[in-house]
């Protein structure tokens, strides 16, 4: 018996004879037909659609080739995994297996980590927002506390008057590298002398215990040069300290932004053809390090917080075409089951999306959107695609950052999160919602029942 | 127990003792009451120890030398020489104390030349000094000749009354046992004795003092008696007498002290004595011709000449080693030679280096199947491998998809840079640039005839320049794959020469970790082999703090539930430029050696029950490096754990098998906090061995804090001590 060929609705396309233009030959979408060796079409009639994928093997990878990246320059490099970037336990007890602490921004963040069994000496805790109790607790777990502003240290002072253990501080400083925007609003600003003054502070105070200094200079850098201004500028406060104090600053924290491979939008060019690779930015950080008035003998240990980069290609966002239909202008639409709720980066970047079974090489400008009932959920405003019917599966790659933190409940359920594990077995890591997860935590007044 | 003397009374003990290449005060205390057998013979001895003694000191020698009684023990020979031959009187006095001052010279003048060559000047200058005397005191008719040594029985009836006579003719008559009358004879004879109680009291004493230098006495005397009846040459006792402590001497000095105790020294013994004997008996009739007496000048001439060729060797055999530092007996020179031979060795290796940082892996090692061949076979090349076994990311069709391309290089030492090649192209990937083989390339001296050379650096990424101070770890430039390199690799080598491609030599790298798998392997000095994942070991802040020994430090002992009981231990450096723990109180001293990353205690002397011992044998051979769960193993000398009637079996056997063994092994247990630690624990233990079975063992459990304070328990004895550094006193 011969299975029926699949219909694929007719497209008119101009005809590109003769010799092939600037962008070559006319181009076929590939296919991706599988994640680790796991068929994405059994994935989805699994765990069903859409689903994310997270690859375990990916993460290991990838995590080791950035710790190389600065290892292989430098004596003595550690990493904290950035919890807000995915803080799946899964995905974190992977990171801490491979020796990653643990970078928080709050509270929930902190009580995360130490669920995981991180414990508060190896906790590195950012952010604005650390409440009386966090700061206390992390004092008494020993954890690093990285001040991000004044009110902060003054209230750390007084917890420190009664306080058995001494805190051990970093400050947060931010400077001018010569990019644009200046991230400003977290930390003590460099240049106009607030960051030296918050170290006189707290070296005057002896009463904690200044082990670090930490910057965060932007997100997505698409360029290393901007870290060694900040590492060299790091460098030298740690010496000024030394030279006034007589004290070793322990670590220097330069904080995370490693762009990934996507494709920002509006970039000109992919996004793997432009973003810098690891051994660019351990370059730069290194050699700025090395080169600086540090001493050789007593270099501080190196603490990277780079989230996005050791994520973002472990992520995956399997899912099913729901329709086509054509737009008023005559551009093609299809709509999908994934949208802006699940999808946050795609406000930001051009996200590679491509089908999983092999389609003709006919491709239609088409625009991606999502299944919410809301104008701005759009996957892709533009995109060459081949043409898929309703029930095709798809999936969208490097996804891992941000998109399950980030993402929210609104219109659909969050569905399941599924791990291949470095054996190619899949577990699911985070179940999907059903109405009942939401409804447990409302409350109707009797009145109203 | 050692007794603490006077320096006086040691110096005068010494030159006894000395003789027999010994400082042992047991056999130096034995030695002066033989040479008291003859009151004045005594006499005229001592007074040419005291007299010589005082005036080194006075004409401003080196008092240690003088110590160790090397000034005396000639003048001790010409003055017991000069007495037996004289009836004594004021005359002879006087000619005693001048040939004792022309002993004197001589053998400072000796020293003086002979030191240049690393050679002792044993006892020539007695031999000047006697026939000095003797063909002068040919015209000295004031001195009358002595009658002693002929009328033997009188000699002992004075000495011994009837009994001691008795005893001598049931010596002499003792069938078969003729050969061990002589040996004592013989042994006597180097105090100029001829009778057989000052050769026994002797033979006791020697025993006391190293059971192998008393079974090379024996070995030394039965290989040259035997050889005489071997050639069926004639001799007499008397005549054989005589000779015959040339042979014992040489035996000593051959066998034990000169070399490493060992088969191959003792065979040695056995080839040179006929040797001896030859010159002996040529000697014989070129002195005979003025008539004076050859003494110990066989003796000399043998042992100087074969000390001299075997320093002349260009490779050194193990089995004869004649470098060794030379302790109190032959015996403990063995047991340390044998324990900690290793590290010996390694004390004087500069410490080179891995010049990477981070893990990376050996594909070719010494020896290599490519490129490491003739000339050039000592060298390593590295490479970056992922965790797949990936040395390339995506296609490798590019130097850039190499994990090793443009990763920084440093330096693996202090040094200068002495020759730079740069400006070559970086080869297509699969390719290999023949002309300009090494590609680019840095060579650094870091001390004479030690240079070290990186190759197949990136173009232009070269950093210094010739004539550079470089530190350890300063940045040179970056991998590339320029030269003989068909993909990008770090080509490494350590060499003589200040060329780039100089011929490579066997030299150790310093300190560096072997990953295999989970398990890590922290080595001092080693040499990487292929496929293995090696990477520079980081010093621990803790362990490099408080294992910081450094002369002029005093460290403050005090024991648990004890705590009006505190010792002070003193750092210090002696003329030999040995450093040293030392604890006044139980007149006790660790002698210790410290590299960069490790402190190595090379040897222990005194009270075996003080707390120095403890500290001795718990922390006997530490790294500063710290990695969880390895261990470090090295031997401890033996006779320093075991009770003396067992060590004096394994004494007179050891240069060929030893029974008893005593293994250290240290495990690094974990840090309060990984970060930033405030104490760090170790466990270490001392196990016995008894052929090959541990039959015993001592655990101490150690912690190491911040502060440079060492608190040690022993598991066994639950005696714990703590050692605190005290900057100043």
């Amino acid at each position: 018996m011969t299975t029926k060929k699949r219909y694929e609705r007719p497209i008119i396309t101009k005809i590109n004879a003769g010799v092939t233009d600037k962008f070559g030959m006319r181009p076929k979408m590939p296919i991706i037909s599988k994640i680790e060796g796991v068929a994405i079409t059994d994935i989805i009639a699994k765990y069903g659609s859409p689903a994310f994928v997270i690859s375990e093997k990916t993460i290991r990878k990838t995590y080791n080739e950035a710790k190389r990246a600065f290892s292989t320059r430098y004596p003595n490099v550690q990493f904290a995994w950035s919890y807000k970037t995915n803080y799946l336990d899964a995905v974190c007890q992977i990171f801490h297996s491979e020796g990653a602490w643990a970078e928080v921004v709050s509270g929930f963040e902190y009580d995360k980590a130490i669920a995981n069994g991180i414990p508060g000496n190896k906790i590195l805790f950012n952010g604005p927002d650390k409440s009386k109790d966090d700061l206390i607790k992390a004092v008494e777990n020993g954890a690093f506390i990285h001040l991000d502003h004044f009110d902060e240290l003054y209230e750390l002072l007084s917890i420190a008057d009664t306080s058995k253990k001494r805190p051990k501080v970093a400050i947060r400083v931010n400077m001018d590298t010569g990019v644009y925007p200046l991230w400003d609003r977290f930390g003590f600003n460099y240049e106009n002398g607030e960051a030296w003054n918050a170290l006189n502070r707290i070296m005057l105070s002896e009463k904690m215990d200044l082990v670090g200094l930490h910057t965060h200079i932007g997100t997505y850098m698409m360029t290393p040069d901007p870290y060694a201004v900040a590492a060299s500028k790091l460098a030298e406060l740690a010496v000024r300290v030394d030279k006034k104090y007589n004290h070793k600053i322990k670590y220097i924290d330069m904080g995370g932004g490693f762009a990934s491979k996507n494709t920002l939008k509006g970039a000109y060019l992919p996004g793997k053809d432009t973003c810098p690779s690891f051994d660019q930015y351990a370059e730069a950080i290194t050699n700025a390090l090395i080169n600086s008035e540090l001493d050789p003998n007593k270099m501080p240990t190196l603490f990277l917080e780079t989230g996005r980069a050791l994520i973002d290609d472990a992520g995956y966002l399997v899912g099913t075409v729901l329709a086509n239909k054509r737009l008023s202008n005559g551009r093609r639409s299809m709509i999908v089951d994934v949208g802006v709720n699940m999808l946050f980066t795609s406000f930001w970047y051009e996200h590679e999306i491509y089908p999983v079974k092999e389609v003709s090489a006919n491709a239609e400008d088409t625009t991606i959107y999502g299944p919410l009932c809301m104008n701005i959920d759009v996957i892709r405003d533009v995109i060459k695609f081949p043409l898929l019917q309703k029930d095709d599966n798809y999936v969208i790659k490097r996804i891992g950052a941000y998109n399950m933190t980030q993402w929210m409940q609104f219109i659909t359920l969050r569905p399941n999160i599924v791990l291949i594990d470095i054996n190619g077995n899949t577990h699911i890591i985070r179940e999907k919602e059903t109405n009942e997860s939401l409804t447990s935590h409302e409350r109707v007044p009797a009145y109203l029942k | 127990m050692s007794i603490k003397v006077k320096p006086a009374l040691k110096t005068t003990l010494n030159s006894y003792s000395q003789i027999f290449f010994s400082e042992n005060n047991f056999l130096a205390s034995l030695l002066i009451a033989v040479s008291f057998l003859d009151p004045w013979v005594g006499f005229y001895g001592l007074i040419s120890v005291l007299f010589v003694n005082f005036t080194a000191i006075k004409l401003g020698y080196d008092k240690f030398t003088i110590q160790k009684g090397l000034y005396g023990f000639n003048a001790l020979l010409t003055g017991l020489g000069t007495g037996m031959i004289y009836q004594p009187s004021v005359s002879l006095t006087i000619i005693v104390l001048c040939i004792a001052l022309l002993t004197l010279f001589i053998t400072i003048a000796l020293q003086g030349v002979l030191a240049k060559y690393a050679l002792p000047f044993l006892s020539i200058p007695f031999i000047i000094g006697m026939w000095t005397i003797l063909l002068a005191t040919k015209d000295f008719s004031a001195l009358g000749l002595a009658e002693r040594g002929i009328y033997t029985y009188n000699e002992l009836y004075a000495l011994g009354g009837k009994n001691l006579v008795n005893i001598y003719d049931w010596f002499g008559n003792l069938q078969g046992f003729e050969s061990i009358k002589i040996y004592f004879l013989s042994l006597g004879a180097i105090f100029f004795q001829s009778n057989v109680l000052a050769g026994i009291i002797i033979a006791i004493g020697l025993l006391n003092f190293s059971r192998i230098a008393f079974s090379l006495s024996l070995l030394g005397f039965y290989s040259a008696y035997l050889f005489y009846l071997f050639i069926g040459a004639n001799f007499s006792e008397l005549e054989y007498t005589f000779i015959g402590f040339n042979y014992i001497l040489t035996a000593i000095a051959i066998g034990g002290y000169f070399i490493v105790p060992s088969k191959t020294s003792y065979t040695w013994v056995i080839v040179l004595l006929p040797v001896t004997i030859l010159i002996a008996s040529s000697l014989e009739h070129v002195f005979s011709v003025w008539q004076i007496p050859i003494y110990s000048l066989p003796f000399n001439i043998t042992v100087l000449l074969f000390i001299y060729i075997l320093k002349l060797r260009i490779t050194k055999s193990e089995s004869l080693n004649d470098l060794f530092v030379k302790l109190e007996t032959p015996e403990q020179t063995l047991y340390l030679y044998k324990t900690v031979t290793e590290e010996f060795k390694s004390k004087n290796y500069y410490p080179i280096h891995l010049p990477i940082k981070g893990d990376w892996n050996v594909m070719q090692a010494h020896n290599g199947k490519y490129t490491h061949k003739d000339k050039w076979r000592h060298a390593w090349d590295f490479i970056i491998l992922n965790e797949e076994g990936n040395q390339f990311s995506g296609s490798g069709d590019y130097c850039e998809d190499y994990y090793c391309y443009n990763k920084p290089v440093f330096s693996p030492s202090h040094g200068y840079i002495v020759g730079i090649t740069d400006g070559i192209e970086d080869n297509i990937i699969g390719e290999v640039n023949t002309a300009q083989n090494w590609g680019n390339s840095i060579v650094i001296k870091h001390t004479e005839f030690l240079y070290t050379q990186v190759s197949h650096l990136k173009a232009e990424s070269i950093k210094v320049k010739i004539g550079d101070y470089v530190k350890k770890g300063k940045l040179l430039g970056n991998v590339g794959n320029s030269g003989h390199s068909p993909y990008p690799h770090l080509h490494f080598q350590i060499q003589a020469t200040p060329y780039v491609g100089s011929e490579t030599l066997d030299y150790p790298l310093y300190n560096y970790i072997v990953k295999n798998q989970s398990e890590i392997e922290l080595i001092t000095f080693g040499k990487p082999q292929e496929n293995h994942l090696v990477a520079p070991a980081e010093l621990d802040e803790i362990l490099k703090n408080a294992l910081n020994f450094i002369p002029g430090k005093i460290l403050q002992v005090s024991e648990e539930g004890n705590i009006y009981k505190t010792e002070m231990w003193k750092i210090q450096k002696n003329a030999y430029n040995q450093t040293y723990i030392s604890d006044e109180k139980s007149d006790s001293s660790i002698f210790f050696y410290t590299t960069e990353a490790g402190v190595f205690f090379a040897n222990f002397k005194g009270d075996k029950g003080s707390n120095l011992f403890i500290f001795f044998k718990s922390l006997y051979n530490i790294n500063k490096s710290f990695y969880k769960n390895i261990e470090i193993k090295n031997n401890i000398r033996p006779d320093l754990f075991f009770s003396k009637p067992v060590m004096w079996m394994q004494d007179i056997i050891a240069p060929f098998y030893l029974f008893l063994e005593v293994k250290f092994s240290l495990n690094y247990i974990e840090k309060d906090d990984e970060f930033m630690p405030n104490a760090i624990n170790i466990k270490t233990k001392n196990t016995k061995y008894f052929l090959k079975k541990s039959i015993n063992e001592e655990v101490f459990e150690i912690t190491i804090f911040r502060k440079g304070t060492i608190d040690i328990q022993s598991k066994n004895t639950s005696k714990k001590i703590r050692v605190e550094t005290l900057k100043n006193v």
